[in-house]
């Protein structure tokens, strides 16, 4: 019976604040400046090294360019659901919304749901986007279906990643900040590791300093494999890139218990912080 | 309709609320006082089950609110001191969200009533950004009886209205009352509560001191009352005969009016009365001068006085 009402209080608020998206111009803004951004950058490049060299082979052109537009996107809606509880709470309608028939369950699952109904709108947006592009330029994209539903698991770990640190934080710009500051930690860590793996493996040389950082990134990435949603979503792009389907079933698995994770610390974060200001 | 036993809030060494035992009777408008940062909001908030309590239990509608924690909630009425509003929805909106919320059925008509109540309806299109603070103050209270709430919990509902808005929202509180809610209001605006509450309770340092109807607390708190009397025919005779009555503590003459200082432990104007006609004199008017609530509760919260451990010594 109170999940029936906790399911119902949830698609309330998720209603109300989809609505709000939708109304809004940010999510427009911002999703038009991704694509044209994307598909400026990538696209042209590409077709600059058809022109330039006549052939290029690539698997799938279409799928780089996806995962930035769709990787950017995601932290946009991130950044969206790290201030969503804390903007309330600063505001002081969380307190108001939890006079009534609302628990911090519902609260939580409306938000999220509300965060994955504006990734609706995101997908809807990339495929019209990537359509056209693809049929201008020839440069085709496979595995639609497959590019979608990844999308969708690698997102939903994002979105519950920004709430969870929207539910352990009380002012908005702190919940800006720390979404930002550690996905771009990760973001710095994974891509200082890959680099430096791939020098040891071309043979270079590394310094002791570099030894030891690279030791130091070998022995910590497992934590922040686990973490980063961003390593979430690299395993599954390159699963989706090798054609392995057993990595890319537990990539969409992992994602999925992330979420999960996610969110129920959130509604334990939310619970200890609770809805005041 | 409202319970609460040996409740308790302890912040680190703070006690904010302290063994504190309510009891708001069905029907009831019970006024709920204290100074600031007596503990009435973190009471308030533990009622909601948006503080969790250090110790003690809460009781609404006869349940703990655990056990059917969404059905209770859609039957109470909560207005805040602060009005957060969504303010980039217009009134209708946020209306229908809430109705919604709370499962109210025929929301048209509902939210025609709400705002009628509180003449907000021809603004119901109006961003609530642009509402002013009176009208957000009047809006919420809308939105408070949107669902037809059983207890109300009021904190401050009239603090930012003016006279005429002060007047709109007792009169909307009084006929809410006499349909038949319960109310928990919690107000630094003492005439108001004076005028509206049925029984105040008043919290001092986190400890409940006082629990009564108005006419309880003055009993207890005053050991003697002034009576303003005017005689016609007011002779040296009356006076000194009033002045020997056993009760009488001080008297003195202005003009037609004798005002007396009397023992307050019983109703002594017909003693009075029979007096001052045996000798010839006609009383032409006898007033009592009454506590007010300020005076209650300055008397209280200024003293340290708790009437209620009074009241239990001497049981």
């Amino acid at each position: 019976m109170s999940m029936a009402i906790r399911f119902r209080s949830a698609r309330i608020q998720a209603k109300r604040e989809f609505r709000s998206t939708l109304t809004g111009p940010g999510i427009y803004v911002v999703l038009s400046l991704i694509f044209f951004g994307v598909s400026l950058g990538y696209f042209r490049n590409r077709l600059l090294e058809v022109a330039e060299q006549g052939v290029i082979n690539i698997l799938n052109p279409g799928q780089t360019p996806w995962f930035y537009a769709i990787g950017l996107a995601a932290l946009y809606l991130g950044v969206c659901a790290a201030i969503s509880i804390s903007r309330e709470r600063d505001m002081g309608t969380l307190e108001v919304l939890f006079y009534g028939p609302v628990d911090s369950l519902s609260y939580v699952m409306g938000k999220y749901a509300q965060q994955m109904m504006a990734f609706g709108v995101v997908l809807v947006f990339a495929l019209i986007n990537f359509y056209v592009v693809n049929t201008v330029t020839n440069l085709g994209m496979s595995n639609v279906l497959g590019l979608v539903v990844l999308s969708i698991f690698l997102t939903s770990a994002i979105i519950s990643f920004g709430i969870l640190l929207s539910a352990l934080t009380k002012r908005m710009t702190v919940s800006i900040i720390l979404f930002l500051g550690l996905n771009l930690f990760f973001f710095a860590f994974t891509t200082a590791h890959l680099f430096l793996q791939s020098l040891s493996a071309m043979g270079v040389e590394l310094s002791p300093v570099f030894v030891f950082i690279r030791s130091l990134l070998d022995n910590t990435n497992f934590i922040v494999e686990w973490i980063s949603p961003l390593s979430y979503f690299l395993r599954g792009s390159r699963a989706l890139s090798m054609g392995d389907t057993g990595q890319y079933l537990l990539s969409l698995l992992s994602s999925a218990i992330y979420t999960v994770v996610a969110l129920a610390l959130s509604v334990g974060a939310f619970n200890w912080k609770g809805v005041r200001r | 309709m409202i319970r609460t036993e040996g409740l308790t809030k302890r912040f680190d060494d703070l006690v904010a609320v302290d063994n504190l035992d309510l009891h708001v009777e069905k029907g009831e408008i019970y006024g709920f006082l204290g100074p600031n940062g007596a503990g009435k909001t973190t009471t308030i908030m533990m009622l909601l089950g948006l503080i969790k309590p250090t110790a003690g239990r809460i009781w609404l509608f006869g349940k703990d609110l655990s056990e059917d924690y969404f059905n209770i909630k859609r039957r109470i009425g909560v207005l805040s001191e602060f009005h957060y509003l969504y303010e980039d929805m217009t009134a209708e909106e946020y209306l229908r969200f809430f109705g919604e919320l709370y499962g109210v059925e025929d929301i048209d008509n509902r939210i025609k009533e709400v705002l009628g109540l509180v003449n907000l309806y021809h603004r119901r299109k109006e961003l609530l950004g642009g509402y002013s603070k009176g009208m957000k103050q009047k809006f919420s209270l809308a939105r408070t009886l949107l669902h037809k709430p059983e207890i109300l919990i009021l904190d401050e509902p009239v603090s930012s209205l003016d006279p005429h808005g002060i007047k709109e929202v007792r009169d909307i509180l009084l006929e809410e009352n006499r349909k038949g809610t319960t109310m928990l209001i919690s107000s630094h605006i003492l005439s108001e509560i004076e005028r509206t509450c049925h029984r105040v309770a008043i919290i001092h340092k986190g400890k409940l001191v006082a629990q009564d109807t108005m006419d309880g607390l003055r009993r207890k708190l005053t050991e003697e009352t002034e009576m303003y009397v005017t005689v016609e025919g007011l002779t040296d005779a009356i006076v000194d005969a009033l002045r020997e009555l056993p009760f009488i503590r001080s008297l003195s003459v202005d003009g037609q009016t004798v005002t007396l200082r009397m023992d307050a432990d019983k109703d002594y104007r017909g003693d009075l009365s029979r007096k001052i006609v045996d000798l010839g004199g006609v009383v032409l008017d006898m007033r009592r001068h009454e506590m007010s609530l300020e005076e209650a509760f300055v008397t209280i919260t200024e003293k340290n006085i708790n009437l209620l451990a009074k009241e239990g010594s001497a049981a």
